[in-house]
């Protein structure tokens, strides 16, 4: 190759030392932590010491009343693959990781809205062992558990990254740009989920740190329900005649191809109502010392429940009959006997809570594609505890609106029915770019007055700014008809949504 | 030499773009006008009264035919850093990347509007408006855009 000339290699060389300072500000995808501070460690072979001795309270199968039976989404029985365990440690907790050779495999079937259509489509899900030990700094003590790490990833992420995502996911490590779901099983039972975002971790609920028996099977339902929006299916593991897991070879059944190699189709499968199926003794704190076969002993509750990072502690912070949730229970039923003939159908399936997996946000909602035209589904609303009363009475009611809208496309049924029964509102969702949540500020913006209808049945004796200005929270002030409003009264508007911290900045 | 001189000036060009931490300078000229396409500036406090100081300095863009508002403000309260605004001379534009709101806006789609301010979302951004340049020195005013946390 012609040696550059030397004005061209002088001028790269500085052109090197201007990008690359700026290229190492740019935070990498999976940011490189800092060497951990190691006070506890667990080696493979102290995990595996653990595993085989504490087998049964991982519950990957259950006999009840005599029959064996897979809990919902636990993989049957498991062969861990030692030669592949991971070690790793962050801070107070050391985990092993290790790939296994399940009975059945899973795979997360979700929709998304395109062109108009519900479109299926299907990822693998991932799973294995973890081993976890975690010292606690004030009795000095170390205690371990393990459970069954659960990876969903998101639709993008599935498509870029083949192979076997669990590889790439350590548990107290590196978690790569992992985009998705992450469920701790233990016992059978789902016990925290963790969203990821390219590797970071954006928000959990947890049942570990639940205080009591009721408010663990509470939180538990809770993360069931967070996953009630995917349908999972279930096959036997298929494995080549060479023992190696066929990771791409399963025929998906929404293709068409209904060609399993000889296996039953996959079932489609779902959390039982009762977690301790054959046990009801168990939605009662347990009075006695012994109990039912085929349940969980005494000792499971107080084994190795832990989490990658337990100090963080739940979003549900607080127990269901706390002052903040009655305050919250009081306003939503007040808005809900005012609109009730609006939300008949809807109404049933909306709980709010306090609590929030965004923690940027005062609210946020377990709200999919699905939701909006399927009345079947449940809807979870989480608000952020710590607001004021106007600031919980604006924001309900702003939600209930969404209620109101979610009803009216829950009742057409398709974007098309929607379009000849309320054309107002599907042209609203389709100019957002299909941004449900955005067409409905749009449309709330056209009919604001309705809100302040809401607001003035359902709270009497409130101040004239709070009917005027805090109707046009949330996001109505994005619209057509704030827009047309004189300037000064817009400023007003934005200045009293500040002033009540309505507004992010 | 030519070939050596495209691979130069590309350099150039991605050192420019990978340097992320850039602020945003938008130069607009306001209109008060319901226009389709517009950015309003807030009826200006005026500096020299101490009970302006406190109230923060509004700005609204638009691009009405595809739904397209967004609000930003600036802090101007007294204590504030940069109370009053930044004054420069307009030269400076020539110094730095600028971004011509007037000609860029009505061109823009939903949502290349959207992405260009979940990009701006991440980086200081100054507003400059026209209309308040005088004698050759202009505002800057560092902004904050204003969204709905619900």
């Amino acid at each position: 190759m012609k040696r550059l000339p030397n004005i061209i290699r002088l001028l790269l060389l500085i052109c090197s030392a201007a990008v690359i300072p700026d290229c190492a500000k740019i935070p990498e995808l999976h940011e490189q932590e800092a060497e951990p501070d190691s006070r506890v460690s667990l080696s493979v072979e102290e995990a595996r010491r653990y595993f085989e001795s504490e087998y049964r309270t991982l519950s990957v199968t259950k006999t009840v009343n005599g029959e064996d039976r897979v809990p919902w989404l636990m993989p049957g029985d498991i062969t861990p693959m030692w030669e592949k365990a991971v070690e790793s440690w962050k801070g107070n907790t050391a985990s092993v990781d290790v790939e296994v050779i399940p009975t059945y495999r899973y795979k997360a079937v979700r929709s998304e809205f395109r062109n108009g259509k519900a479109e299926a489509y299907s990822v693998d899900v991932y799973q294995k062992l973890v081993v976890v030990k975690k010292h606690d700094d004030e009795t000095g003590e170390d205690r371990m558990g393990q459970y069954i790490l659960t990876l969903i990833p998101d639709k993008g992420y599935d498509r870029s990254h083949r192979g076997n995502v669990a590889e790439r996911f350590i548990n107290t490590g590196d978690k790569g740009s992992y985009s998705g779901l992450a469920v701790y099983f233990c016992g059978g039972l789902p016990m925290r989920i963790a969203w990821y975002e390219n590797g970071k971790e954006t928000g959990w609920i947890s049942a570990f740190t639940a205080g009591d028996t009721n408010e663990l099977l509470y939180r538990v339902s809770i993360i069931i329900r967070e996953l009630s929006d995917i349908k999972f299916l279930r096959c036997l593991a298929v494995r080549t005649k060479y023992g190696e897991d066929i990771w791409d070879d399963w025929d998906d059944p929404w293709s068409g191809d209904e060609d399993y190699g000889g296996q039953l189709p996959p079932a489609i499968v779902y959390p039982e109502d009762n977690p301790f199926p054959g046990n009801d003794d168990w939605y009662e704190p347990p009075e006695t010392d012994s109990y039912e076969e085929g349940g969980m002993s005494e000792g499971d509750w107080d084994s190795g429940w832990m989490l990658p990072d337990d100090s963080s502690g739940a979003v549900i912070e607080e127990p269901e009959v706390s002052p903040e949730q009655e305050r919250i229970n009081n306003i939503a039923s007040t808005l809900e006997s005012k609109i009730s003939s609006t939300i008949e159908n809807i109404k049933d399936k909306v709980t709010f809570r306090i609590g929030t997996p965004n923690q940027n946000t005062l609210t946020s909602s377990t709200m999919t594609m699905n939701d909006v035209f399927d009345k079947t589904t449940d809807l979870t609303f989480y608000i952020q505890p710590g607001l004021d009363e106007t600031q919980q009475k604006l924001v309900l009611a702003h939600e209930y609106m969404h209620l109101q809208l979610l009803e009216i496309s829950r009742n057409a049924g398709s974007l098309g029915a929607l379009g000849r029964e309320n054309p107002e509102l599907m042209t609203a969702i389709n100019t957002n770019g299909q941004d449900v949540n955005a067409g409905h500020h749009e449309y709330m913006g056209s009919h604001i007055d309705e809100l302040e209808t809401m607001l003035r049945e359902a709270f009497p004796g409130e101040s004239d700014e709070f009917y005027e200005y805090g109707k046009w929270g949330g996001g109505a002030f994005d619209s057509d008809a704030f827009d047309e409003l004189p300037l000064s009264e817009q400023y007003k508007i934005i200045q009293y949504l500040q002033n009540n911290d309505l507004m992010s900045k | 030499m030519i070939r050596h001189l495209v691979i130069f000036f590309s350099f150039i060009f991605c050192a420019l773009l990978s340097s992320a931490q850039n602020p945003v300078y938008v130069v607009f000229t306001s209109n008060d006008l319901q226009t389709d396409f517009s950015t309003v500036n807030f009826p200006v406090p005026d500096y020299d009264k101490s009970e302006s100081r406190d109230q923060p300095h509004m700005f609204r863009l638009r691009n009405r035919p595809v739904k397209f508002f967004r609000t930003f403000y600036y802090d101007n309260r007294k204590d504030c850093p940069d109370n009053p605004p930044i004054v420069k001379p307009v030269s400076y534009l020539d110094t730095v990347e600028y971004c011509d709101w007037d000609k860029l806006c009505p061109d823009l789609t939903l949502g290349e509007a959207k992405a260009l301010m979940d990009e701006w979302w991440e980086k200081q951004v100054y507003f400059i408006d026209r209309r308040e340049i005088k004698d050759g020195m202009m505002r800057m005013y560092p902004v904050l855009e204003m969204r709905s946390n619900y």
